[in-house]
């Protein structure tokens, strides 16, 4: 049985007046009570404002505020610029396309359309119903390519043609995407809950139906048809995303440990993209943190996963990072969102490579793990990634110490590392999919010092390359002079910025200096490959200047325990003029750290 | 089944004017009727209606009634194909609709038939109180006159004149199609009638002129207007189009 529209108009119209949850939750229950259970998930998306999840990847409408002018002109027969004048007065095109519908219909005698001088068919008037506008919506979605804009706004007009003054409103609006109700997921599932599970109390198993499988047109579907302990029976589908389980935050190593319990596994939280990695055999599928398919973006990341997830199905949980690919280091969240925007994706691939570094894994051979503590998890991820230089489980620690947290979270930040992650590993440790819980909790700065000036190093040390710069030297270990001790102290390790040419002459530049053990006037905990006497000044600069457990300049001045170092150090060019004791002080860098040291803004996680 | 016209060029421009307005539709072939294809646009504004009388073809060979669902636009790129001097053949063949061209050498295009079916539209009862017949070339010019003022075209015939107005941001336009000049071929009134339609919907189909001897223009007052294509060989396509009423 086909439903009709004007059920769907007539409730979107009483939610639109209302602002009590209450109120909506009851107007939601008589829409719910009056659909059949087939069409659930149709009236499910129109509520949502979509036709269906992100997911999908499939196309939006693609109905400009031009071509919805357009459709309503020849709908109506009014010329465009009557809707659009209409459509200012009114702010809303959906208001001006209801008005002017109401005013042909006043208009006894003055038929719209052709069928109107035609004998009527036989039967009823037809009545536009649900499924028809939905399937009309998704044919205008999906026609693309030459021609696609007049075919859109073809099928559009004869929708608003069909439609009754109020249903050509909310047709307009939802093409609009403004249906603007106020209905967010949560108050649908209470509703259902009501209707087909007989009590707000069952909410929480749709609930954990939707973060599992997150298409909540499907999950009203399953419901209506199969009753609520169908729900109970669902589990993680291959393909189709987890809502994925969120932290929450907290700056006191002490207060984090005994909120998860004292022991915890402690995880790098890199600076990259979120990432949810389906795999079924030789099909890969990649979900970004708010669920859009990012597959097509990342097919480096899709061969990976291929050879190295071990499981003919699986999802697993990690992040997406920009490398360095001569030195593997992690580079900025920024650079891995000049990807997003590159249109040629083969080309961004090149450009900007990226390392995997998985923290979870939800689902195995069909086995569901969200309900199995994060050890066992872990156990299970070990077993089916086989790790390489850059597909590898994140960088972690098992403590209960604060000191040792604190100790690998300023490492963290250093190795370009946003923070930690600390999560619990107790027996209730779940993943609870969909929610934001004191289970994870993220550590990250309060406090960063932006550097806005470059320094002069000392170079006390050299690394050798990988790859392609294998066998050569590939970074260096670079000082700061102290002069009150008449020593150098290391400051960070750099292997970016370097152009060919630099690398060539590297070796012969530091042939004469090399040591084989450390120079007495060399202070540094980091062992390089090989020492070098200070002799070569090098001008570096970074993104900023930041505590460190591990170089040894400003040792214990800011914090007990940490140096200053610097974040995403990079060489800008060799100061032949400078004497090593010409290098930047230690004092002057503690002056730079302190000068600049700003509270981190928490404006782009929201962006993220 | 299969049968030959023996033109190409005909179906050519016709196919090719409708599939502007119309996305997909049933060509029916019948053994008496011979072919015919009817559709409304989606935004009811237009029916279209294009008959190619059993006698009008070459060869005619059809035993029972076959609908065929077609793509427009796509059947439209293959009659783009056709040359000057082509016989179009169409068939049908297990689900597949067979266009080919015969002139120089023979090309045969097949393509698998959509499942739609055939939508049952209502025929118009309507009698027009103006009914003016013009040369298809001076209708196509009347055409491209308007569509440089406005995107509405208003029709007024009386006794012994047959005239097209428009108006937009640029100005006025008259056309003035009268006996003496030759423009109007006959016309026939019941005092006079004046209509407005969008231009637009004349201005996509009016390819289909190109291959018509002469152009039946039908209306009344405020009323839809029927434009009636004569083809060759007794073939015809009209249109029925709903009037502006603002």
């Amino acid at each position: 049985m086909p439903m009709p529209f004007k059920i769907l108009a007539d409730i979107l119209e009483k939610l639109e007046r209302t602002t009590s949850r209450t109120q909506m939750i009851l107007y939601l229950v008589e829409l719910f009570k009056k659909t059949p259970p087939e069409t659930i998930d149709k009236v499910i998306y129109i509520l949502q404002g979509k036709l269906w999840p992100e997911w999908k990847g499939l196309p939006e409408l693609g109905v400009g505020e031009k071509s919805l002018t357009k459709a309503a002109a020849i709908a109506l027969h009014v010329s465009e610029h009557v809707v659009e004048q209409l459509a200012k007065k009114y702010g809303d095109v959906g208001k001006a396309i209801e008005y002017l519908k109401r005013e042909k219909d006043r208009e006894v005698g003055k038929p719209v359309g052709l069928l109107a001088f035609m004998p009527k068919k036989t039967g009823a008037a037809e009545e536009l119903t649900v499924e028809k506008v939905y399937d009309t919506m998704a044919r205008i979605a999906l026609a693309t390519g030459e021609g696609s804009r007049d075919l859109k706004i073809k099928l559009l007009a004869s929708l608003l043609t069909e439609a009754s003054p109020k249903e050509a409103k909310y047709i307009a609006r939802f093409v609009e995407g403004r249906l603007r109700l106020g209905v967010g997921d949560a108050t649908i599932m209470e509703a259902l809950a009501l209707v087909f599970g007989g009590s707000a109390a069952k909410r929480p198993i749709i609930e954990r139906a939707y973060n599992l499988r997150a298409d909540l047109g499907i999950v009203a579907k399953i419901l209506a048809t199969q009753g609520i302990d169908a729900l109970k029976n669902v589990h993680p589908e291959v393909g189709i995303p987890i809502r994925p389980m969120l932290a929450e935050r907290l700056n006191n190593p002490v207060e984090i440990l005994k909120k998860v319990g004292g022991k915890a596994i402690v995880e790098y939280k890199y600076d990259g993209e979120r990432a949810q990695i389906h795999k079924k055999g030789d099909q890969v599928w990649i979900f970004s943190r708010r669920l859009e398919n990012i597959t097509h973006m990342y097919p480096d990341v899709v061969e990976m996963a291929k050879k190295y997830l071990k499981a003919n199905e699986a999802i697993v949980e990690g992040e997406i990072v920009a490398i360095d690919p001569e030195t593997g280091e992690l580079r900025p969240f920024q650079i891995l969102m000049h990807r997003r925007r590159k249109h040629d994706v083969l080309q961004a691939m090149k450009e900007i490579p990226v390392a995997v570094y998985l923290f979870d894994i939800l689902y195995c051979d069909g086995e569901d793990l969200t309900l199995k503590p994060l050890p066992m998890r872990r156990k299970y991820l070990e077993d089916v990634v086989e790790q390489t230089e850059r597909w590898r489980i994140a960088e972690n620690i098992v403590t209960d110490d604060p000191d040792m947290l604190e100790k690998f979270f300023l490492k963290a930040i250093e190795d370009g590392a946003e923070g930690v992650m600390v999560k619990a590993i107790h027996d209730r440790s779940i993943y609870q999919a969909g929610a934001r819980g004191w289970l994870w909790i993220k550590y990250k700065r309060d406090y960063k010092s932006e550097m806005m000036d470059t320094v002069d190093l000392v170079v006390i040390g050299a690394f050798y390359g990988k790859g392609r710069r294998g066998g050569k030297f590939g970074a260096l270990l670079m000082a700061a002079y102290d002069p009150d001790t008449d020593t150098f102290k290391s400051v960070c390790k750099v292997g970016s910025g370097f152009t060919d040419e630099d690398l060539e002459r590297l070796d012969d530049m530091l042939k004469p200096y090399i040591r084989q053990t450390k120079p007495p006037r060399v202070d540094s905990t980091m062992r390089p490959d090989v020492w070098v006497e200070p002799a070569l000044v090098a001008e570096i600069m970074g993104a900023e200047l930041t505590l460190s457990p591990i170089h040894t300049c400003c040792y214990g001045w800011a914090k007990s325990g940490a140096g200053i170092s610097i974040r995403f150090p990079r060489f800008i060019r060799w100061r032949p003029d400078k004497r090593p004791e010409d290098a930047t002080t230690t004092k002057e860098l503690f002056e730079m750290y302190k000068r600049q040291l700003r509270k981190v803004e928490e404006a782009k996680s929201a962006s993220k | 089944m299969h049968i030959v016209f023996f033109d190409a060029r005909v179906w050519r421009y016709v196919i090719s004017a409708i599939s502007k307005v119309i996305e997909e539709g049933v060509f029916v072939i019948d053994p008496d009727e011979g072919f015919r294809f009817r559709a409304m646009d989606p935004s009811h504004v237009v029916m279209v209606d294009l008959r190619f009388p059993r006698d009008s073809f070459e060869e005619f060979d059809v035993t029972e009634k076959v609908n065929i669902g077609v793509n427009l636009e796509d059947i439209a790129k293959i009659l783009r194909r056709a040359r000057k001097e082509d016989k179009l053949k169409l068939g049908y063949e297990s689900g597949k609709l067979i266009v080919a061209f015969s002139g120089r050498g023979y090309r045969e295009f097949r393509l698998p038939s959509l499942d739609i079916t055939a939508e049952q539209l209502p025929e118009p009862q309507l009698e027009f109180k103006a009914s003016v017949r013009v040369m298809s070339d001076t209708y196509r010019d009347m055409i491209k006159d308007i569509e440089l003022i406005g995107d509405v075209l208003r029709f007024k015939a009386s006794q012994d004149e047959f005239v097209v107005q428009s108006s937009g941001e640029l100005g006025e336009a008259e056309i003035v199609f009268t006996r003496e000049s030759g423009s109007l071929l006959e016309v026939e009134v019941e005092g006079e009638q004046t209509a407005s339609y969008t231009l637009e919907y004349f201005s996509d189909l009016s390819g289909a002129a190109r291959v018509a001897d002469a152009i039946n223009i039908r209306f009344s007052t405020d009323m839809p207007a029927l434009i009636e294509h004569e083809l060759p060989q007794g073939a015809k396509f009209s249109f029925l189009i709903a009037p502006r009423v603002e």
